[in-house]
């Protein structure tokens, strides 16, 4: 079963289109990278995949996660979806945290509120996480603010794959972070990731980052999918042009002298 | 966490539409008094008093035969401009409490935050004996004391919404311009914190009506033959104990709605205008 | 060249931790230096130290041989305006948002009796005409950050602080902000100093680098020079990290447990 399929996906608010027949794909397993622009759609594509668009939005087109439609769903579905299947995080989780409740709090909150968890259950699941993104169980009795962003977003990425989802939509999950840090944390994610089989849709405005990251890459602008490759053709002069476009403008660093010891 | 459910404890679109229309309604009656109400406010006729409802009537009158929905009608000015003075007293005094609280920061926040502390920890009532002491009693001395009682809600409530603004890049920006701290608070900031403030202010007038209520039932703000409501509920009190409920309840009931109905509408707005980063 | 801006020896502690361990520099007229690090680096302590937002515990900042004066009062405050102004990374928190372009242009304008006009201002960052009516929350990111620079730019500052200034933006309007950045200190020779955590972004638009690791400068030189050939172990780290062909984050984050311990056997 593919873990997400998205067919002609379009979707319009009453004053213009935001998105034009949106297709693809994400295998069991698979990271795959969603490239553009701000405006180009990549947010809003995500956000429909959990059932997630704007109140006046016309949607036409096929989602399915997991087997599941989404677009013509009834609300049980879409919360079975929201709750079981898919998961998602953000640029920003101090946005996400409540900034005035322990962590711990925050972090069980799906288990228990979704899934009936007991707190003690739900903790201990929230820790054995926490233990796997490489942070230890004290950080449950913090408040966000005494976190840093890389500790927060990993704590963020713990309390998602609480419910055990298939997939995960992260939305610039590490644009917030320094490079370093972003590294620690995309490679703590891709430890569970491969563990668990789970599949990844990586929605990224750093082509680079999506040509290292993940698997393929879709490159999307003004709502629409304007290129599709294998990732590591975005680095060797890649044919489309907007996708050269994007490739050219990222500032470059100067090639390094190779240091003799 | 993750976005799951809508934000839960979210009001029914149509208990706003029906609180707004009934202070739109509220505020018509307070304006058109002279115009919608069947009889004159203080017309006693003796002839008739304590009379149950009836087509003549439609709510009954009281001890000195006067009409009571012409009383309520009428009364619902002096009732809403009590709480609008209450609070624009209130307001002044506390935003400007609250934002230099939150632009000094320091001993000054310190200092502010005490004292406020100390005026939150006294019953409104006591400012309201002592500016009495000293003012005498009347409509005014009602407004300024219990003004006196609600400014360190909101002071504290805007040190914090300024502390927030304060953080904002934009804020540094004009500093660095030059901008001195008054200008900067009074022309730039202040100006952005009002739309958080206004829906704040809708809920507090629920509570500053039914206050103000309070005292005059208490006899120390407006004085007969008004016909404000905490007023009408204390003169009927006598009618009470003889088994003549209808002219205190009544008034009564219309603070309690156009509470509620504040309070539905505040908190509504508040979502709708507050500034979220 | 003569300098614009000097600083020399700037230190800052936070309860007991040191977040600016005397930091010193020069940017020369029309000059850019590159302040980089992770976040965490004391980076920005440094910028808001320069710009005068914060007071430094030790150190000066002088302007054009002047040292940045204290002095109360309206006249004083805007002379020291004039000295240096700031732009900063928010595009959203960076504006006023009760205000068009045209009135938050003009209210600068206004207050330090400048000759220019909005429509020159708007000219010189690039800004259509017509924006002049809108207000911040109808501008994208680029735009915004536009507006902030003419802001900054409207009293003909000596010294401009920038604050992550491109970070929150898209590649392409990032590679125009940066051109804008370089032509405007071209043909003003006003001083940058551009705070960053992007290597590649630093390398576009500075002369001069500056390498930040907890409070300390750990490196400083030609930019190009730095950037190619590392003296420092941390500045080497920070350059392998970037995303590119080959890049795998588990090896990154290897060099960087295994470089924050060779720091602490060295504290140690």
């Amino acid at each position: 079963m593919t873990a997400l399929v998205v067919e002609n996906l379009s979707l319009s608010v009453p004053s213009r289109q935001i998105l034009r027949d949106v297709s693809l794909r994400v295998q069991v397993g698979e990271v795959v990278g969603v490239v553009g622009e701000s405006g180009s759609g990549k947010s809003t594509t995500a956000r429909a995949v959990l059932g997630l668009q704007p109140d006046d939005a016309t949607v036409s087109g096929e989602i399915s996660v997991c087997g599941h439609d989404v677009v013509h769903a009834c609300p049980a579905v879409l919360q079975e979806v929201r709750a079981r299947q898919a998961a998602m995080i953000f640029q920003e989780p101090r946005r996400v945290l409540n900034p005035v409740r322990r962590i711990g709090d925050s972090a069980c909150e799906r288990l228990v509120r979704v899934h009936g968890a007991s707190k003690s259950a739900a903790t201990a699941e929230v820790s054995a996480l926490l233990a796997e993104v490489g942070l230890s169980d004290q950080v449950l009795r913090r408040y966000p603010h005494e976190l840093s962003g890389g500790m927060l977003q990993r704590v963020v990425i713990a309390a998602a794959l609480s419910t055990g989802p298939r997939l995960l939509l992260a939305d610039e999950a590490t644009s917030a972070l320094d490079v370093t840090t972003q590294a620690e944390v995309l490679a703590v994610l891709r430890g569970l990731q491969r563990e668990r089989e789970m599949s990844v849709l990586f929605i990224t405005h750093d082509l680079h980052l999506a040509g290292a990251y993940c698997d393929r890459v879709y490159v999307m602008k003004d709502g629409a999918v304007v290129d599709h490759q294998e990732a590591s053709t975005i680095f060797v002069n890649p044919d489309n042009p907007y996708t050269r476009q994007l490739a050219e403008a990222v500032p470059q660093l100067p090639t390094r002298e190779v240091r003799h010891a | 966490m993750t976005v799951l459910l809508r934000p839960a404890g979210t009001r029914p679109a149509w208990l706003y539409r029906i609180c707004a229309g009934i202070l739109v309604i509220t505020v018509a009656a307070a304006v058109f008094a002279p115009i919608v109400a069947p009889y004159e406010p203080s017309a006693a006729d003796f002839a008739a008093l304590w009379q149950p409802p009836s087509l003549e009537h439609w709510l009954g009158t009281d001890h000195l035969g006067r009409d009571i929905l012409s009383r309520v009608i009428h009364g619902a000015q002096p009732s809403l401009l009590g709480a609008i003075a209450l609070l624009a007293f209130a307001t002044v005094l506390g935003v400007l409490i609250g934002v230099v609280a939150a632009w000094k920061r320091g001993w000054v926040d310190t200092v502010l935050a005490r004292i406020t502390d100390v005026m939150f920890a006294f019953p409104g009532l006591l400012f309201v004996v002592l500016v009495i002491a000293v003012f005498g009693r009347g409509p005014a001395t009602a407004v300024i004391g219990m003004g006196l009682a609600f400014a360190p809600v909101i002071a504290k409530f805007t040190r914090a919404v300024a502390l927030e603004e304060l953080a904002r890049p934009y804020v540094d920006a004009y500093r660095l311009q030059g901008v001195g701290g008054v200008e900067l608070c009074l022309r730039y900031v202040v100006p952005n914190l009002l739309p958080t403030l206004a829906g704040y202010l809708v809920v507090l007038f629920g509570d500053g009506l039914m206050s103000l209520a309070a005292l005059n039932f208490l006899g120390f703000g407006a004085q007969p033959p008004s016909s404000e409501w905490g007023l009408m509920v204390e003169e009927s009190r006598a009618g009470v104990i003889q088994g003549y409920l209808a002219p205190a309840i009544i008034p009564g009931l219309a603070i309690a709605i156009v509470v509620v109905a504040t309070n539905v509408v505040g908190v509504r707005l508040s979502d709708k205008l507050a500034v979220r980063p | 060249m003569p300098d614009v801006l000097a600083a020399e020896g700037l230190t800052k502690s936070y309860k007991g931790r040191c977040v600016a361990d005397s930091v010193s520099f020069t940017v020369a007229r029309g000059g850019s230096v590159g302040v980089v690090g992770e976040s965490g680096s004391g980076k920005t302590t440094v910028a808001r130290m320069i710009s005068g937002l914060i007071e430094p515990d030790a150190g000066t900042v002088s302007v054009n041989g002047r040292a940045r004066g204290h002095d109360r009062g309206r006249a004083a405050r805007l002379r020291r305006a004039r000295e240096i102004q700031m732009v900063f990374q928010d595009p959203y928190g960076s504006l006023d948002r009760r205000l068009t372009v045209g009135n938050a242009l003009r209210d600068v304008l206004k207050r330090h009796r400048c000759g220019k006009t909005v429509a020159e201002l708007m000219d010189s960052v690039g800004l259509a005409a017509e924006l002049e009516s809108s207000r911040p929350h109808q501008l994208s990111g680029g735009q915004r950050q536009r507006v902030a620079i003419a802001k900054a730019l409207a009293v003909d500052p000596a010294v401009l602080v920038l604050d992550e200034a491109v970070s929150a933006l898209d590649v392409s309007v990032q590679a125009r902000i940066l051109a804008l950045l370089n032509e405007i200190r071209r043909d003003t020779g006003v001083g940058l100093v551009f705070v960053t955590h992007d290597l590649a972004v630093a390398a576009e638009v500075t002369d001069t680098l500056l390498v930040m690791y907890q409070g300390k400068v750990v490196e400083h030189g030609d930019t190009a020079t730095v950037l190619r050939s590392p003296e420092h172990p941390y500045t080497e780290m920070l350059l392998s990290s970037a995303p590119g062909p080959g890049w795998r984050p588990e090896q990154v984050a290897e060099l960087r447990a295994a470089f924050a311990d060779s720091q602490e056997a060295a504290d140690a």
